[in-house]
């Protein structure tokens, strides 16, 4: 909670502060004069993998507000079912996220041009839900001199720890790196890397938090993960232009 | 500044995101096993060894140990609410003799542990917990050292004979 608020305050000092000079600079660059426009746009890796894996159905829309030539406030919005079969365990995972920060260009573009190479970072949240569709007794007690599986390895079906449990909370910040190209008027590729450090994390009754939607695979060991996008971005054609005075 | 960014972003990501693979440890403690204590029926407090008797599971086809002693593990089937072992005494000459069937009545309870080893269960002993089912047999009767079955430290039923 508190790692949060430090973050949201850092971005509103630079949001404030990156508002501002623009400010001073747009007196004399008539050509900066639009300060806000909106992007849109969809991941298609997300469908793309729905299409071609059985146990996966996700979807996830960005978008991004340009505040100057620089700053874009940026978030994703995204939702996911996912089942997957671990070594002992096969559970669904199904919930959404939300993703929001601020993306710094730092790419210089020629007149005319309108492409972005950028960082930026982002507060995340998911809330989910696992369901345990079936697991594996984990048996092997003492590996001394004893066969450590004389019945059949014990498949649970059924019982008090099948199902769901709700309402499960994780959060992280994310640093990423991505890139945005304009291919037709108004329409662009964007590509992203991630970087995801998990912040709160709660734990369902009796099982683990193995996944978060959006950060993806959560491990005990290490509270650092990675994830990727792919979008297609539209911009809409109006933009609220500052008053001349 | 940025081209450095962007150089090693990437990398650390990378880096970062190496993970051990989902492999239970060895030596996590699993499932326990039963432990079962041989005494003797008349001096309830000296232990009193079997020798050469073969155990077996109803309804598997293996023997799961020839054993003899007077401390014995054996597993429970997790599948189900009880197991049925059979006891057969084999002497040299390939002799079979009745020793006792036996029949433990329990039930599980499950418990979550880790990623790579997901559930583990603990038994707990339903009443009778266990059933001396041939008359006949060398087993007399039997005493609850332990109404769950955590751990295999230490016995979990004494069986008199």
């Amino acid at each position: 909670m508190k790692i949060k608020r430090i973050w949201l305050f850092i971005i509103s000092i630079l949001n404030t502060g990156n508002v501002l000079s623009q400010d001073s600079l747009s007196i004399n660059k008539e050509n900066d004069l639009k300060i806000f426009s909106l992007r849109l746009g969809v991941d298609i890796s997300k469908p793309l993998k729905t299409n071609l894996d059985d146990n996966f159905q996700g979807l996830e829309i960005v978008g991004d507000l340009k505040i100057n030539r620089r700053i874009f406030i940026a978030a994703e919005l995204g939702s996911e079912k996912k089942t997957q079969q671990t070594e002992q365990i096969n559970f669904t995972t199904n919930g959404s996220y939300i993703k929001l920060g601020v993306d710094y260009n730092f790419f210089n573009n020629w007149k005319g041009m309108d492409n972005s190479l950028f960082v930026g970072i982002r507060i995340s949240n998911s809330i989910h839900s696992h369901k345990v569709n079936e697991y594996v007794l984990y048996e092997n007690y003492s590996a001394v001199d004893i066969k450590n599986s004389y019945f059949e390895r014990a498949i649970i079906k059924d019982g008090g720890l099948i199902g769901k449990r709700e309402q499960i909370n994780s959060n992280w910040v994310e640093v990423l790196f991505g890139t945005k190209v304009e291919v037709f008027k108004n329409f662009y590729i964007g590509a992203s890397i991630r970087l995801h450090r998990l912040l709160n994390n709660s734990q369902p009754e009796n099982f683990g938090n193995l996944y978060a939607p959006g950060f993806n695979k959560i491990v005990d060991d290490n509270r650092f993960g990675a994830s990727f996008n792919y979008t297609l971005n539209y911009r809409f054609p109006f933009s609220i232009k500052k008053n001349r005075i | 500044m940025f081209k450095r960014i962007l150089f090693y972003l990437p990398l650390i990501i990378f880096i970062l995101k190496c993970e051990k693979d989902d492999i239970c440890l060895e030596g996590t403690p699993g499932t326990p096993r039963l432990i079962i204590r041989f005494f003797d029926q008349n001096e309830k407090m000296t232990p009193k060894p079997l020798s050469n008797v073969t155990i077996k599971a109803l309804g598997e086809d293996e023997d799961y140990v020839v054993f003899s002693g007077d401390s014995l593990g054996i597993p429970l089937r997790l599948i189900s609410s009880s197991t049925i072992y059979n006891f057969t005494y084999h002497d040299d000459l390939n002799n079979k003799g009745k020793v006792g069937t036996l029949k433990f009545n329990y039930k599980r309870e499950d418990y979550f542990v880790n990623r790579a080893c997901g559930f583990l269960s603990n038994l707990i002993f339903t009443n009778p917990a266990l059933e001396i089912l041939d008359k006949e047999g060398m087993f007399l009767g039997f005493k609850i050292l332990n109404d769950t079955i955590k751990n295999e430290n230490q016995a979990h039923l004494a069986i008199y004979h």
